[in-house]
């Protein structure tokens, strides 16, 4: 039954992967590299002569003048300039077919590249046909990245036409990067968090979204590099070292939030117990005040006495100090 | 530093906006306002990152734009303790300046405990964490090559809580006999970091270079009590990233870093402390053939090496050291997305990881290994609703500590629904199963069902309502050990733990007039976590046992509630009335020192220019 349960699910995701694939097919890469081309039919005409029949677009052009991108590059790198038609594509015949719509003036823009509904990968080759010829690092392990296989496109982060910021302002990142990680949204008001929500951590503080060497697009090598680039005091090299867990902080943290203190997965002292056995003593069960009973009973939380649980360098069994 | 920083900030204030000559490229806003703070008990948890004190509030902000010049000034003070400036200068495409600081107290809020001998009863505890950054990139020729220098500063400077097990021998001040003690100890650790790098053009090939260094410190003057020491650091490091293009069919990348850090402390002996090194490569290939198709592939080679000195002589007694563990982590990981249609596509992903220790002296296996594999298929129906489904398959092998699962199965269903123009909602559900069998473990089962949901509508043109809420239950089970494996002391009790957050919120808001709006944010957030084993109290062997109060004291049990009512009026076009009332509560059931509320009264007036 369950086999037949399987084969059935198979068959209609098939069906239905089947349709979608004739109704809405995906074109080759030489159609897409047509389409960013632009139209053929028309030629350049610079900003100027595009704007100056309708205006409609001038709040635009004022916040592209006044961002980095209008004085990106000197024109005597022979670069390609950077104007409106540098990604919408040639604009002569948008602007001879002018007509009037609801009282006002309106482009042909069917001649124009029809960013908005060309896949991601396709609207990054609009951004990548620059950003590969001026150097930027940051882009260097986009390629194969989460971010980039999950298709996501320059423009949803990076949002030309709002503002003057080409780059994600501070402010508007965190809601910016929830808009699609939503739960992490809830995770980060948990009672012990970062503070993120306070505005003073963003997410490119730990992560880097254009692509990183590690799972999770880290910003440095692995968790605990990442960690220990604001908690230096917890990363060590100890003499006295809490073994090779220091590896990964993640083993004992919830980095976005947690119901318990200090971000940990469990309150102590069961995070502990997890993996170390619990106190036993030869002799009484109490504690406070009375020498040689102090591993009978679990009176306190670990770290109250293995306070260096990170490491120390004073000597002391077990992180005592 | 802090003196640079205050130079800067008002030369680029007053000399940019000088160089700046076209018309009216300049937009200056002031927002003069007062914080007023009311406290009810202990706000620490209700208002973590925050001293709670009433405090002018202030925030200027000035951008100013040309052909050849741009620069934005922010200088945002919050509160007392709290506030944060930011300047960016850019002169076309040849110079980039920005420098950012960032300032927050840290409520930290423990309290009295009567299970300890408190040395210094009554503090409060707060660090203050400063941080500083400074970057400058320049572009020296026409050709695509950037210099870049970055500076930056961070301190944590203040007080907090040191709890420690001591005696006489330990400090005569202390009693004689073993204990829990708890004292205020001050802090002030300051990190320092510089890097030079570039980054270019060279051909088909981009490369970046950086060489770094970090120096960290503790400035405390507690040179005569080494228990609060925290540890002198250097570091050097090295990386380099070299890429082809992006935009073609093959793609490939390289990454390679090597870090170098020197604990700087000493013995008495003048021996010097540990010291590690750590080198990672990282190689990119990826493949796209055709519009439909995506192929990745990542390797990468990690090696950590720790040197310890043999001995330690702390108080006139030498120490053993530990001897320490290195090791070598191997990974690789395979991607594949296939597009079967527009908006629609499947994806799946391999990865293997691979870890050999050396040197191991303690209960870690020397090889321990975790394979995973990955099918995620993505749609979107009618254009309105987009559909994810994912299901992942995780195992370890020779799990590296006893709280890894041998096994995991992890279920996500993502769906995100535009009903209309003006009402939409996601809901996104994770259903986690772990399992072991191996006998190295204490991880029993674990079960974690997540549920997070969003709704949002627009009723009528001038309101706004988003409602939110979270439902995460974990059911884990674990053993729980006494006494060395294989001795008569030696008996395991299986313990269940059941952990249970809970979130809720709800948001709108309104246009009231064309001046006015109206905002309010009301939020409920409950955790819950018991933690039962099985209760015993006894002698096994010749050993005493005890697990009497274990669930009390890992029993997490609060709820924390707040809410927000803001306007803002437009007086002209130039001035704006904002005034925000917040309350926030947090009561903690099992430990009520621990509860406590914070009322707010925030009024500013923003003017622009």
């Amino acid at each position: 039954m369950r086999r037949f349960g399987v084969l059935t699910f198979i068959l209609i995701f098939l069906t239905a992967c089947s349709y979608l694939k004739e109704s809405k097919p995906i074109l080759k890469q030489s159609d897409y590299e047509r389409m960013i081309a632009g139209s053929f039919e028309a030629d350049y005409i610079g900003t100027d002569n595009c704007l100056f029949k309708c205006h409609q677009h001038d709040k635009i052009n004022d916040n592209f003048n006044k961002s980095v991108h209008a004085s990106q590059i000197n024109k005597e790198t022979m670069l390609p300039l950077i104007n409106c038609e540098t990604c919408h594509g040639p604009g002569s015949k948008a602007v001879d077919e002018i007509k009037i719509v609801n009282g006002r003036p309106q482009c042909n823009y069917s001649s124009l590249i029809d960013l908005k509904r060309l896949p991601a990968g396709a609207k990054n080759l609009t951004c990548l046909k620059c950003h590969s010829l001026v150097s930027t690092p940051n882009l260097a392990l986009w390629r194969g990245s989460a971010h980039d296989m999950a298709g996501v496109a320059c423009s949803d982060c990076h949002r030309l036409h709002v503002s003057p910021n080409q780059k994600v302002l501070h402010d508007e990142q965190f809601d910016l990067c929830t808009g699609c990680h939503k739960k992490i949204k809830t995770e980060v008001k948990n009672v012990s968090h970062h503070p993120i929500g306070e505005k003073k951590l963003v997410c490119t503080d730990c992560h880097n979204p254009h692509g990183s060497v590690t799972d999770k697009l880290l910003k440095r090598e692995n968790v605990r590099e990442t960690c220990v680039y604001c908690h230096k005091e917890k990363g060590g090299p100890f003499t006295f070292e809490h073994a090779d867990l220091m590896d990964d902080c993640n083993n004992c943290h919830k980095p976005h939030g947690s119901i318990n203190d200090n971000l940990l997965k469990k309150r102590e002292p069961i995070l502990c117990l997890n993996c170390h056995s619990g106190h036993h003593s030869a002799s009484s069960t109490s504690l406070q005040g009375l020498s040689n009973t102090k591993k009978a009973k679990l009176y306190n939380r670990c770290t109250d006495c293995h306070g260096s649980i990170h490491g120390t360098d004073l000597p002391g069994k077990k992180m005592l100090r | 530093m802090k003196k640079i920083t205050v130079i800067l900030f008002f030369i680029l204030c007053f000399a940019i906006p000088l160089l700046a000559e076209e018309e009216k490229p300049h937009e200056i806003t002031v927002e003069p306002g007062y914080r007023f703070y009311s406290k009810d008990k202990n706000p620490a948890l209700a208002d973590e990152y925050s001293n709670s004190t009433s405090f002018p509030y202030i925030k200027f902000e000035a951008k100013g734009y040309t052909e050849d010049y741009k620069y934005k000034l922010l200088l945002d003070i919050n509160e007392k303790e709290n506030y944060d400036f930011d300047i960016h200068a850019y002169y076309k495409d040849t110079l980039r300046f920005e420098l950012t600081g960032l300032y927050l107290d840290h409520n930290l809020g423990f309290k009295d405990n009567t299970t300890m001998f408190n040395l210094t009863p009554g503090e409060d505890y707060f660090v203050k964490f400063r941080n500083q950054r400074a970057a400058l990139k320049y572009k020296p020729f026409l050709e695509p090559f950037h210099i870049r220098v970055n500076a930056e500063k961070m301190e944590r400077e203040g007080d907090f809580q040191k709890r420690f097990y001591g005696n006489a021998s330990l400090n005569p001040s202390y009693s004689s006999s073993d204990s829990i003690y708890s004292r205020k100890a001050p802090v002030n650790y300051v990190t320092n970091l510089g890097s030079v790098g570039m980054d270019g053009l060279l051909g088909g090939v981009s490369f970046f270079v950086e060489a770094s260094k970090i120096t960290a410190r503790d400035e405390a003057k507690l040179s005569d009590d080494l228990l609060f020491k925290l540890p002198q650091l250097e570091e050097n490091a090295f990386s380099l990233k070299l890429n082809s293009n992006q935009a073609g069919k093959i793609s490939v990348a390289l990454a390679v870093s090597r870090k170098e850090r020197d604990n700087e402390g000493y013995d008495e002996a003048g021996r010097k402390g540990a010291k590690s090194s750590y080198n990672n490569s990282a190689f990119f290939l990826s493949y796209y053939p055709d519009s439909s198709l995506k192929l990745s592939f990542k390797a990468s080679y990690e090696d950590y090496d720790q040197d310890n000195p043999d001995k330690w002589r702390y108080n006139s007694t030498d120490y053993l050291t530990t001897s320490y563990t290195s090791y070598v982590r191997k990974s690789a990981q395979i991607n594949a997305k296939y597009n079967i249609a527009t908006n629609t596509y499947l994806a799946a992903e391999l990865k293997g990881k691979e870890l050999d220790r050396d040197n191991i002296t303690i209960f870690m296996p020397e090889k321990s290994s975790q394979s995973s594999a990955k099918l995620l298929f993505s749609t979107v129906l009618k254009n309105k609703c987009n559909v994810k489904v994912s299901q992942t398959y995780t195992h370890n092998n020779n799990p590296s500590y006893k709280n890894i699962a041998e096994n995991a199965h992890k279920t996500n269903l993502v769906i995100d629904h535009t009903v209309s123009d003006d009402m939409s909602f996601d809901v996104n559900a994770t259903y986690l199963l772990e399992t072991s069998d191996e006998a190295f473990t204490y991880f029993v089962e674990n079960k974690v069902k997540t549920i997070n949901a969003n709704f949002y509508y627009v009723p009528t043109e001038n309101i706004n309502v988003g409602v939110y809420g979270l439902v995460e239950i974990q059911d884990y089970k674990s053993d729980l050990e006494f006494g060395k494996q294989s001795t008569a002391e030696h008996f395991v009790i299986r313990t269940p733990y059941e952990a249970k957050t809970f979130q809720f919120g709800i948001n709108a808001n309104k246009k009231l007039k064309v001046k006015q709006d109206i905002y309010g944010d009301l939020f409920y957030l409950r955790g819950y976590g018991t933690y039962t084993p099985e209760n015993f109290s006894g002698v096994t062997g010749s050993y005493v046992y005890d697990t009497t109060g274990l669930s009390k004291l890992a029993a997490v049990d609060f709820y924390q509630y707040g809410l927000l009512l803001g306007t803002t009026y437009k007086l002209s076009v130039k001035d704006t009335l904002k005034c925000e009332l917040g309350y926030k509560d947090h009561n903690e059931k099992a430990e009520s020192a621990l509860s406590g509320s914070i009322k707010t009264v925030f009024v500013a007036w923003e003017r622009k220019w």
